[in-house]
């Protein structure tokens, strides 16, 4: 019995550093955990905190410049230094690990059997035939429905969840002692979540192995693992039992963290209380200093349900031609916005929610109803007349990354839409974008950087201040803080409510997300198939769900939770 | 079966596809030739010295050069319409059976040349990839680099020089040794010495080609999630390189590799010349020196043919090397 106490995964003093043009980069320091067999653990922390680092440093698949330091024992042995034919022998038979994208993290061009019978002939001499037997099993294991014809599928053929039952089929193929999920569900809708969750719950009681969870999630860590590590540049801040962290974390980055987030059962509003934000003062003698700033709420008028709706649609329908034939998007939608109002959108992928937004935008055209915007039909509208449409609404998107040009200014992208939209004087619109800089909150000096020199944050601030410079009445935000760590999307939605008052402004706010939704939404309305299948206002829309699929979706969050 | 079917209906269409393409370029070649100056009648009679206006006019009323233009056009879409390419002024013998002659010597030297830049690419690329920065990968650079700037008679020259004068391994020129009456390996082995020089004086422009774009292509899959993944399941280097990386770089080479089908045929009109073989791009050089449009408008169409063939057999080489591409 003693030697199954014996920890699969024992962490000692690890030190992380990567060189690079401006002189060395810590990424992890003095890092110590272990996991033993059949426990959950979670890494937890913000992006950057070196948790994935570390992840990568246990299965040796950091680049060769890395230099590392301590002691990494797995069962027993430490991988540091290890001959990499050794290596080679313990990845994947004895540690296994999962990854966060299951979009890209499958070779596209080989069936998913093929790549999970690769994995088992890689350790084990097995024919191929009884390798095929086993692969089948494991997909069963993994619950894939029809497994049978799964095992020839190509990875594009299959649906998110499913390809990641299929890296976790993969990974748990030789039974590993220890498997390592780095942010293995960010990427997933929130009942596949659950799902996920469970099964990779399930699977390490079953092979007795330790599991280490990568995430950012505090709500997840709570309900899914025994142990947690929380991380903040390289450090560990503290370590404590995952029934702790909610009531009895000590740390103030910790408490911060839980402070920052938001929860479905505290049912926050926006309008009766804001975020706090959490405050990293980096000292100049190397230590850090966490505070938790609380705001007082900001007195909004109520939406403005007597007046014209800012945007009205009618019975909008939308459909794609496919090879297949006609697909709809959007199916028979209305609604309306009132001016003031934040209406939030919730559906899973492939609800159709982004197509509906693009619509309103007139981004991709209607196939049939009306959409009517400050009292005017912009259904069929072109040219300069959606131009001077155009102005008024402005979409947020996603990605802070992808949706900024790399290679011009923040001055130039915000100077942009005021180009476009004839405002023909240089000072006038320099003076628009030192304004818009300081409604955002950022520096002066901004507009002369390029976006890569700004954080995923400060990349979002920009997003939106380019969505505000032309003084729109209706902002559309699809998915604005999904991309974003917990500290920083309290600071991302407290803007946009200080926006919003300044403004005067109305939103249309999508998010698979249901705390966030709760938190920023007047009123809901929940998409599922093309089709709405509910509305109702924030508090009761969580209280009294009338449809079996957002109750559904509430209890999956809430069981993450 | 319903795949074989798709591949069957796909293929229909492009056939379909490619009747008004190549009328089109039958057409638009027909009048970029016609703004040359001076037709087979002018080479003729100068070649012979001592023609008179009379002479000359004969000429040309039996090579139907008398019409005006577009007469001739239908004439000649007149003929293909009976599958015919029309008559050689020059060679005396039908544009078909002309080119029937060449075509397999021409077909033989491009796909052996394509072969030899293929795979010599991609293990050249490859070894660049593995070794990128190093170097091994900085030796291959320059040399690829060499093999991209110096043009191909210039190399063909060289090779001449040094295996043909210098070490007297192999011939200078010509299609197989005159007079030897070989069958069997010693006749395979014959022509395969006279085809080593001039397929390798083509290739080596596309070996540079081929082997930076496998670099690239390589070094980007490298970096993408499922490599990773393929490292973590224990999988050897070697096993990583060819069944992940390889694999999924090949897509973007088979690419380029079918729009070289018909810049070869260009590169072909020079080495055919250097090495003196009987190929389609001599006939075709000595079509346009003799003013010989008939031959040429068959070449041209010949060569469009084999593009959109060429074009057509990628695509479905494609919709086999990356499952996410349909057949439609």
């Amino acid at each position: 019995m003693a030697q199954t106490e014996q920890p699969v995964l024992d962490v000692r003093n690890l030190r992380l550093r990567f060189p690079g043009p401006g002189g060395e980069t810590t990424a992890v320091s003095g890092l110590s955990f272990s996991v033993r067999p059949g426990e959950a653990v979670a890494l937890v922390g913000e992006s950057g905190c070196g948790k994935s680092s570390t992840a990568l440093a246990i299965m040796q698949l950091l680049p060769d410049t890395a230099k590392l330091g301590g002691e990494i024992r797995v069962d027993g042995r430490d991988v540091i230094g290890l001959p990499r034919k050794e290596l080679r022998a313990l990845r994947g038979s004895k540690v296994a690990m999962i990854f966060q994208e299951p979009m890209t993290s499958l070779n596209p061009v080989h069936r998913v059997g093929e790549q999970i019978v690769e994995a088992l002939r890689a350790h084990k001499p097995l024919s191929r035939e009884d390798a095929r037997e086993r692969a089948l099993a494991l997909l069963e294991q993994v619950r894939i429905p029809d497994a049978q014809q799964r095992l020839d599928a190509y990875p594009h053929q299959l649906s998110g969840g499913q390809r990641q039952r299929v890296m976790i089929a993969m990974a748990i193929a030789c039974e590993p002692r220890l498997l390592i999920a780095d942010e293995p569900t960010t990427a997933l809708d929130a009942t596949i979540q659950a799902q996920i969750l469970q099964l990779l719950d399930d699977l390490r009681r079953e092979l007795n192995m330790g599991l280490l969870l990568i995430t950012h999630d505090l709500a997840l860590v709570s309900r899914w693992t025994e142990n947690v590590v929380v991380m903040h540049h390289g450090e560990k801040m503290e370590q404590l039992a995952a029934a702790d962290l909610f009531g009895r974390a000590h740390h103030p980055y910790t408490r911060g963290l839980i402070g920052a987030s938001i929860r479905l059962d505290r049912s926050q509003h926006y309008r009766t209380q804001r975020l706090p934000e959490i405050r990293v003062v980096h000292n100049a003698d190397d230590t850090y200093e966490f505070l938790l700033e609380k705001r007082e709420p900001i007195r909004l008028p109520p939406p403005d349900r007597g007046g014209a709706p800012v945007v009205e649609v009618h019975n909008l329908a939308v459909r794609y031609d496919t090879p297949r034939g006609p697909f709809t998007a959007v199916d028979d939608v209305s609604l309306a916005i009132a001016p003031g109002e934040t209406l939030g959108l919730v559906g899973e992928s492939g609800s159709g929610k982004s197509t509906l937004s693009k619509a309103i935008m007139r981004l991709v055209p209607a196939h049939s109803g009306r959409i009517v915007f400050r009292g005017e039909d912009i259904t069929r509208i072109e040219g300069k007349n959606l131009r001077r449409v155009r102005r008024n609404m402005q979409m947020v998107f996603q990605d802070p990354y992808g949706s900024l040009n790399p290679r011009h200014t923040v001055g130039e992208i915000l100077e942009g839409p005021l180009a476009v939209h004839e405002v023909n004087d240089a000072r006038e619109r320099q003076k628009r974008v030192q304004r818009m800089l300081d409604q955002v909150g950022l520096p002066a000096r901004s507009a002369n950087r390029l976006p890569h020199e700004f954080s995923g944050g400060q990349r979002q601030r920009i997003g939106i201040a380019r969505a505000l410079m032309l003084n729109p009445s209706l902002v559309v935000c699809d998915e604005p803080v999904s991309a974003l760590d917990v500290s920083v999307q309290s600071q991302i939605l407290n803007l946009l409510v200080e926006l919003k008052e300044s403004l005067n402004l109305s939103y249309l706010f999508i998010s698979h997300d249901l705390a966030v939704v709760q938190y920023i939404s007047d009123r809901v309305i929940v998409m599922k198939d093309a089709k709405v299948v509910e509305e109702n206002d924030h508090l009761r829309i969580w209280t009294h769900p009338r449809h079996d699929y957002t109750r559904a979706l509430i209890s999956a969050a809430a069981r993450e939770a | 079966m319903s795949s074989l079917g798709k591949i069957g209906s796909s293929l229909r269409r492009t056939a379909i596809q490619a009747v008004p393409t190549v009328i089109g370029i039958v057409i638009l070649n027909f009048f970029l030739l016609q703004m040359a100056p001076g037709d087979a009648a002018d080479v003729i009679a100068g070649e012979a010295g001592s023609a008179t206006e009379e002479t000359m006019h004969a000429l040309r009323v039996q090579f139907g050069l008398n019409h005006p233009v577009l007469v001739q056009l239908y004439n000649y879409l007149n003929e293909l319409a009976h599958f015919s390419l029309g008559f050689s002024p020059r060679y005396g013998m039908p544009v078909a059976e002309l080119i029937g002659q060449r075509l397999p010597g021409t077909l033989l030297l491009m796909s052996l040349a394509l072969g030899i830049a293929l795979f010599i690419g991609l293990v050249l690329g490859s070894v660049m990839a593995i070794f990128a920065g190093r170097l091994p990968d900085r030796v291959l650079s320059v040399l690829a680099l060499v093999f991209y700037s110096v043009p191909g008679f210039w190399i063909g020259l060289m090779l001449i020089i040094l295996f043909s004068v210098t070490l007297g391994w192999l011939p200078s020129g010509g299609a197989g040794t005159i007079g030897a009456d070989l069958s069997g390996w010693a006749g395979l082995w014959d022509k395969a010495r006279y085809m080593i020089l001039p397929a390798t004086s083509l290739a080596l422009f596309y070996v540079a080609i081929y082997a930076r774009l496998t670099r690239a292509s390589m070094l980007e899959v490298k970096s993408q999630d499922f490599v990773r993944t393929a490292r973590a399941k224990g999988l050897s280097p070697f096993s990583v390189t060819v069944h992940h990386v390889l694999r999924n770089a090949l897509i973007p080479i088979t690419t380029l590799a079918g729009m070289h089908i018909g810049s070869m045929l260009g590169g072909a009109v020079v080495v055919e010349t250097v090495y003196s073989w009987p190929g389609l791009g001599r006939l075709a050089y000595e079509a346009v020196m003799g003013r010989d449009f008939t031959v040429l408008l068959g070449i041209l169409l010949l060569s469009s043919l084999l593009v959109i063939a060429v074009n057509a057999a990628v695509d479905l080489l494609q919709t086999f090397l990356d499952p996410r591409i349909g057949v439609r």
